[in-house]
């Protein structure tokens, strides 16, 4: 097993040889000698039980070293919004479109920081090669009139490590957009966000996991609330490609909200694994989670969400949900809802559900001549609904919802 | 805690006191662990060769093992298992005359929990014979069950009278290599219990390790293998609610259950090992592996724990649902106090088609402790409609202490019915005060409550032990209030 795992690990380290040797920084060095004492996730591993970052061995990569021209508009949501585009990991200017306020648009630089690598494997090697991100700042007072889309284009054999850093100063407002293409099945997207929440500061934040071909793709989000912010964030992988979304929400301030919303809806042998942790550090604050799996083929879903609340934390609500439907015999659900609770005075509660559709249901809408395809469709139709429903983007709404009827059209898939 | 020490030093000049030195040596294993150790506690117990085998083997796989310390929620200094004796022949217990000689601590819990005087002097070790006549209602119940063609005895004595029937169950629910703690007992396990339940046959009385032939002397390395034959119907006690000194800190002991076509078990414990001094120090590491299967059709095991003892507690008694339209069940109360650490739950696996499982599991925390509830549904690909539900709550008694759910699901099949709820919270403010306007102080309130809270789990238990285990509950949270 030993061996096994050394050899990916020296795979991937030579993989990069070429392309680290171009800009050897300090830092670099650093994250790489870090990477050399991690291991590479496995099954034995409690955060990674379900989860087998098995294309690391199956494909080659590079590291992208110029910026493609492609064509971007069938990527934007909305044409009106601004956006932000990074193909292969590298960022591109030209296509961008960025907000007046938040001129201070920057490159992230590469740093010597704690917090910028030592969380994980991913997260070192995304600093070890790390390519391209951007330092985005909404200024105390701000509303930022329109949403800002973030756009990761992979075209081929690339691994794009792209570190982003979003701050939300004081009273600032904003929603952001980040979504995942890909036209290559042996990309790999290595996201790093770091967020910040500022006092009363509000961000939406959506997640569109939409990859065209079957490539891999890691997400690692943190985000640290001050007193009264509000974060949001909705995660819907809709796309083809694997999946690992870690999310770690640190409340670090009273009166927080934080709501962490998702939807996935693997297909084929397609292996989504959702991991979530909300830490409550400060009395007061409310967490609301809710995800729902719809699985099809010999498709895997996992879900992992924590909830801690530490010992100052009291007065915390915290709820947590996660419901699968399975629609074959062949798919697969790991569900683990878990709560760590050390303070006393908290109301804390979680659910978990696995089945298929309701039977009666199904019934009662065949029996008003509905035929059993179109009432499948509905009754999963519904089930999505519940987490779309408090999306406020009525473009993001839109498009889940279009994704969903379009997707069991031709009948739900065994 | 100092009077632990002070029993201690009573149980070991005591020994001196009364003589009995004879052969001490001769009857310890030499301290540490190695195959020759194995072979000692092999020939100790005049075992046949393939039993001596099969430990072997055990301990071979276990040299290969590692202890599982990242995953459990569980903290704990490193156990040196070369410096535990593995094996002492079952030593004299202190001899007293009367009740004045014992622990005053020990009997003002005994009156807590109600247990008779004679009771009483049976467990805090005063003469037998003084108390009495145990033999007789041993034979008795003996006659009776064997009249039955039930078979109830020591494990040592089912190696040597039916060899077959051990051989063909021992490791068949644990297999030697199943995890650290389950090799290490099949390696080195001193005695249990070994019961079977012949064919339709309903077995008339609660078999309890109470009256268990070889004496009432639980090891260290506790081995019990219980099969219910089809049709068969068992229940069984192990434990009692009498809080049991020992000085082995570690004990891993292994329960196998195997329920055939048609056959029920029903397994109920109460475990009050001491946990330790308010500051924690001392105190029992339990490290069980409970598990039964239910191998034929329409097979039932019920697990039924209430868990207030040890210092450390790992343990999560599981349900093999392989037989179509077997049950499960696992019903719960563990609770932690002072500084305390339980991380236990259940395993329900459905194999079989239309497996139903039920998981209720009431977690109570108080002091500094840490009490977590750690639990796996697995449906398997065949598993057609399976059904589980399960609920886990957690009380938390103070602001210093943890409660936690760590539950796994793991779903293969379309057809299944998963559930899975969980709550934490406190005693409410309100219901404290409704009980104070009536009159009802506020230890008796909580008391009061924390029975209400249990009683879903409580009601599973057997008439007597119920009661019994209801005071426990009161004993166990006895200043915890606030």
């Amino acid at each position: 097993m030993t061996t096994v795992a050394a050899t990916v690990k020296d795979k991937i380290l030579t993989i990069f040889k070429n392309a680290s040797a171009k800009s050897n920084t300090a830092y670099r060095k650093e994250a790489l000698e870090y990477l050399q004492n991690l291991e590479v996730p496995h099954s034995r591993m409690e955060n990674w039980k379900y989860t087998r970052p098995a294309f690391l061995t199956k494909n080659n990569y590079e590291l992208a070293s110029e910026i493609k021209n492609i064509d971007i508009s069938p990527y934007l949501l909305d044409a009106t919004y601004y956006h932000l585009v990074f193909i292969n990991g590298l960022y591109s200017e030209k296509e961008s479109v960025l907000p007046a306020v938040a001129k201070d648009i920057l490159l992230v630089e590469l740093k010597n920081s704690d917090n910028f690598f030592n969380k994980n494997f991913f997260t070192t090697l995304n600093a070890a090669y790390f390519t391209a991100g951007l330092n985005i700042h909404i200024p105390s007072g701000i509303k930022l009139d329109k949403p800002l889309q973030i756009i990761h284009l992979s075209t081929h054999n690339y691994i794009a490590n792209v570190h982003h850093v979003i701050t939300v100063e004081k009273n600032a407002k904003a929603e952001i957009l980040i979504t995942t293409h890909s036209l290559s099945e042996n990309a790999f997207l290595n996201i790093f966000t770091e967020i910040e929440c500022k006092e009363n500061a509000t961000l939406t934040a959506h997640l569109l996991q939409l990859e065209e071909s079957e490539s891999s793709q890691y997400n690692y989000i943190n985000c640290r609330q001050e007193q009264n912010s509000v974060f949001t964030i909705n995660t819907f992988s809709l796309g083809k490609s694997w999946i690992r979304n870690d999310l770690d929400i640190v409340i670090n301030g009273s009166h927080c909200e934080a709501n962490l919303y998702g939807a996935y809806l693997p297909q084929n042998n397609q292996h989504i694994d959702n991991h979530t942790l909300v830490k409550h550090l400060k009395p007061h604050s409310v967490s609301n989670e809710l995800y729902k799996g719809v699985l099809t083929h010999r498709s895997t879903g996992v879900f992992n969400g924590k909830v801690l609340v530490e010992k100052n934390a009291q007065k915390t609500n915290a709820y947590q949900s996660n419901s699968n439907i399975l629609l074959s015999n062949d798919a697969t659900v790991y569900s683990k809802p878990e709560l760590e609770i050390y303070a006393d005075d908290v109301k804390c509660s979680h659910g978990s559900t696995t089945g298929q559709i309701d039977e009666e249901a199904l019934f009662y809408l065949q029996s008003r001549g509905i035929s059993k395809d179109s009432a499948m469709r509905l009754l999963v139709q519904a089930f999505v609904a519940d987490v779309t429903k408090s999306l406020s983007n009525q473009t993001v709404k839109t498009y889940v919802e279009e994704y969903v009827s379009d997707r069991f059209m031709n009948g739900y898939a065994q | 805690m100092p009077e632990e020490n002070e029993i201690l030093d009573e149980h070991l000049s005591g020994e001196y006191k009364y003589g009995f030195v004879s052969n001490i040596e001769s009857e310890k294993a030499p301290i540490g662990l190695s195959e020759d150790t194995i072979r000692f506690i092999s020939q100790k117990k005049n075992e046949p060769e393939w039993m001596l085998e099969w430990r072997l083997k055990a301990f071979r796989h276990w040299l290969t093992m590692k202890e599982p310390t990242h995953w459990p929620h569980l903290t704990y200094p490193n156990i040196d298992f070369q410096q535990i004796y593995y094996y002492a022949a079952p030593k004299q217990k202190p001899q007293y005359n009367s009740l004045d000689e014992v622990d005053p601590e020990l009997l003002r819990t005994f009156e807590k929990l109600g247990i008779s005087l004679d009771e009483q002097k049976r467990l805090s070790g005063i003469a037998v014979d003084a108390v009495i006549d145990s033999v007789s209602v041993k034979t008795t119940f003996r006659e009776k069950l064997s009249e039955m063609g039930i078979i109830f005895c020591s494990f040592s004595e089912a190696v040597r009278e039916y060899p077959d029937l051990v051989k063909q169950y021992l490791g068949s629910v644990v297999p030697p290599a199943d995890n650290f703690y389950a090799a290490l007992n099949s390696a080195v396990f001193s005695d249990g219990s070994f019961c079977y339940i012949p064919k339709g046959v309903r077995c008339p009385m609660e078999l309890s390790t109470y009256f268990r032939i070889n004496e009432a002397n639980t090891g260290q390395f506790e081995r019990t293998l219980l099969i219910a034959d089809e049709g068969a119907y068992v229940s069984y006690l192990e434990g009692c609610t009498a809080p049991m000194r020992d000085e082995n800190q570690l004990h891993a002991a292994v329960v196998e259950l195997v329920a055939l076509k048609d056959a029920e078990i029903k397994y109920s414990t109460v475990q009050n090992w001491y946990p330790g001094n308010k500051e924690g120090k001392g105190g029992i590491y339990n490290f069980v592996t409970k598990r039964g299967i239910c191998l034929g059709d329409y097979s039932k095991i019920s697990w039924t724990q209430v868990e207030t003892g040890s210092a450390v507690t790992w343990k999560y008694p599981s349900c093999i649902l392989k037989g179509n339209y077997s049950i499960g069940e696992f019903y719960s109360v563990a609770v932690t106090n002072n500084y305390q650490q339980a991380d236990t739950g259940t395993k329900m696996i459905h194999i079989g088609k239309n497996t139903k499982s039920t998981i209720v599991s009431k977690g109570i925390s108080a002091g500094f402790s840490n009490n977590s509830y750690r639990g796996l549904v697995a449906i398997q690909k065949g598993a057609e409609n399976a059904r589980n539900y399960t609920q886990c709550d957690s009380l938390l008694m103070s602001d210093k202490c943890g409660a936690h759910t760590f539950p796994y699901i793991e779903v293969k099949n379309k057809t299944a019915k998963v559930e899975h709820e969980a709550t934490t919270s406190k005693i409410g403010e309100d219901q404290l005060f409704y009980c104070n306007q009536r009159g009802i102080n506020n230890e008796k309130a909580i008391a009061l409550i924390v029975n209400g809270y249990c009683k879903e789990v409580l009601n599973q238990l057997p008439m007597e032990f119920a009661v019994e285990a209801q005071k426990l509950l009161e004993v166990s949270l006895e200043g915890s209030v606030g």
